[in-house]
């Protein structure tokens, strides 16, 4: 950027690219409700939303008009000023978060300036990211806990709990393409990824990370199959319990923004942000290249919300410590032996999905060891999946052999009577 | 002015403000729009329609503290890592090793957790 830009077109540029942004998003996040709404009810058989306007296009508005007139009740035990507070935290936070993710090449290549399609281009953009979006957690648990509600409280510190739980894994997850890109800068990574020659997707260099980067970060917008904090049936709608008319929907649009904004980091990150071999020097084409790629991830948020049913919390956290965690330091390691070692990207590809493979292997085979269980209606095959209650699993271990099966039985029924266990 | 460190945070910052705005705009208008009438049955708590019984803020699982506190540690470390990283090819091997000590160290203390069996749920 020239030196003599005067600082007054700098503020104007940003402020109107602001709120050209923030019409984006809430546009994005509208239709994405919809959009959902019609793709999963696809999914399961069903029509959807389809009465208003054509294909139920104009359903977004119809709720955007439903909630603005609908009333906000607060509640008579909630604490009102942080009650009042919390949902605006989580909405600025998850829009300033967007700041530094380039939607576009700049206009001119090699001549930037105040109008490139970005915010801003801070050099620590990737850590920017990281530290607003942790906190997206405050406006959560404050939201929970100044409702005045078990549930909400429950609900929020669930959220709160796995919100920290894998954003360890994500951080670690990106730290291998950092090493690669040797760079934060949002806009530098993507530049780094379109080298004449040498540039490459960093997917291709790092698999595993993507991997894990990817579930971390359903994990970190609280969404199907983690989507822990609104499970229905334990906490009715968890830290949204006590919300009503539009601070309700200022939750909804933090978290379809955060996933707007997970969706655009895993691109710019692993899939070349704007790029598309060459395809990007057409002036305004690169927007569009990103669009589809975020696209691309958005749509995977709502397939897996359709597809896979909710995880156990406990299993959630153990997925989070003690899979993901160990498997990003991994990651870590081989990624930063490759570099030092000036190795080739693909050597690196080739480990990460060697590493990939043993996981599937290891989890299929532990998949297919039948287990059994002992409850009131007798013996039974157990699914895989199922891990028992921890107190009683030393005393029903793995059993094979009938005798033992039989002795596990009185075993079982002896720790019954006793209350100490339920089935 | 020029695109340096500085700027970049301006923008951010103006976004942030433009994001505040946008809020308080919509806040604004929905409560001149929105109805507002109370009763006292509606601004009870929701427990599934009891009566809730004594204050909401009770006491909670002893887990989520330590779950905090093993987060706080590792996300340091993670904030070391990443700035580590970025450096990473003008350090080569002896980055290497350096890191590799430190996240030995780390994986120590996970391994250490994982054995007291603080990370396990339930």
């Amino acid at each position: 950027m020239p030196d003599t830009t005067p600082t007054w077109l700098l503020v104007v540029a940003s402020l109107v690219k602001s709120a050209i942004l923030i019409v984006i998003l809430l546009t994005i996040f509208a239709y994405m409700t919809w959009i959902e709404r019609r793709v999963v009810a696809r999914i399961q058989g069903r029509l959807g939303p389809n009465r208003a306007g054509p294909f139920g296009a104009l359903q977004p508005l119809a709720d955007a008009i439903k909630m603005a007139f609908k009333e906000q009740i607060i509640p008579a035990q909630a604490y009102k000023a942080i009650y009042l507070i919390a949902p605006v935290i989580s909405v600025v936070v998850a829009l300033s978060a967007f700041a530094v993710v380039p939607i576009g090449n700049s206009w001119t290549p090699g001549h930037p300036s105040v109008w490139d399609p970005w915010v801003g281009d801070i050099n620590v953009g990737l850590l920017w990211i990281l530290s607003i979006s942790s906190l997206a957690v405050y406006g959560i648990v404050l939201g929970g806990w100044s409702s005045g509600n078990r549930y909400s409280l429950l609900g929020s510190l669930r959220s709160a709990a796995q919100m920290i739980s894998y954003e360890t894994s994500l951080g670690l997850a990106l730290s291998g393409t950092l090493m690669w890109a040797g760079t934060l800068s949002m806009v530098s990574i993507v530049r780094q990824q379109t080298l004449q020659g040498q540039g490459i997707w960093f997917i291709v260099a790092q698999p595993l990370g993507f991997l894990i980067y990817i579930i971390a970060a359903v994990a970190e917008v609280n969404r199907a199959p983690f989507d822990l904090p609104e499970a229905e049936q334990e906490l009715t709608a968890g830290y949204l319990t006590e919300y009503s008319g539009l601070r309700w929907s200022l939750y909804q649009m933090a978290e379809y923004i955060n996933m707007i904004t997970v969706s655009s980091v895993a691109t710019t990150l692993f899939f070349g942000g704007w790029s598309f071999f060459g395809l990007e020097r057409i002036p305004g084409l690169s927007i569009v290249i990103f669009a589809v790629k975020v696209a691309f991830f958005l749509f995977l948020f709502i397939w897996l919300r359709a597809t896979l049913p909710r995880i156990r919390y406990d299993r959630l956290m153990r997925l989070g410590w003690q899979f993901l965690l160990p498997l990003a330091v991994l990651n870590a390691v081989v990624t930063a032996a490759c570099v030092a070692l000036g190795l080739p990207w693909w050597v690196n590809g080739l480990i990460g999905l060697a590493i990939i493979v043993a996981v599937l292997a290891i989890t299929w085979q532990r998949s297919r060891q039948t287990r059994f269980a002992i409850s009131k209606t007798g013996a039974e095959l157990l699914p895989p999946s199922v891990r028992l209650v921890k107190s009683i699993e030393p005393e029903l271990g793995l059993v094979n052999g009938g005798e033992t099966a039989v002795a596990g039985v009185e075993r079982q029924q002896a720790l019954l009577q006793d209350g100490r266990v339920q089935v | 002015m020029s695109l340096t460190t500085s700027t970049g945070y301006l923008y951010a910052a103006i976004l942030l403000a433009a994001g505040f705005t946008f809020v308080l705009i919509t806040m604004t208008v929905a409560n001149l729009l929105a109805p507002r009438r109370r009763t006292p049955e509606k601004l009870q708590t929701y427990e599934s329609g009891e009566v809730p019984i004594g204050s909401a803020w009770v006491q909670y699982p002893l887990g989520f503290y330590i779950f905090a506190l093993l987060f706080v540690a590792f996300d340091v470390d993670i904030v070391f890592i990443i700035t580590w990283a970025v450096l990473f090819k003008s350090l080569s091997i002896f980055g290497f090793f350096e890191i590799l000590f430190f996240i030995i160290v780390l994986a120590l203390g996970l391994v250490y957790a994982w054995r007291k069996g603080v990370i396990r749920w339930i």
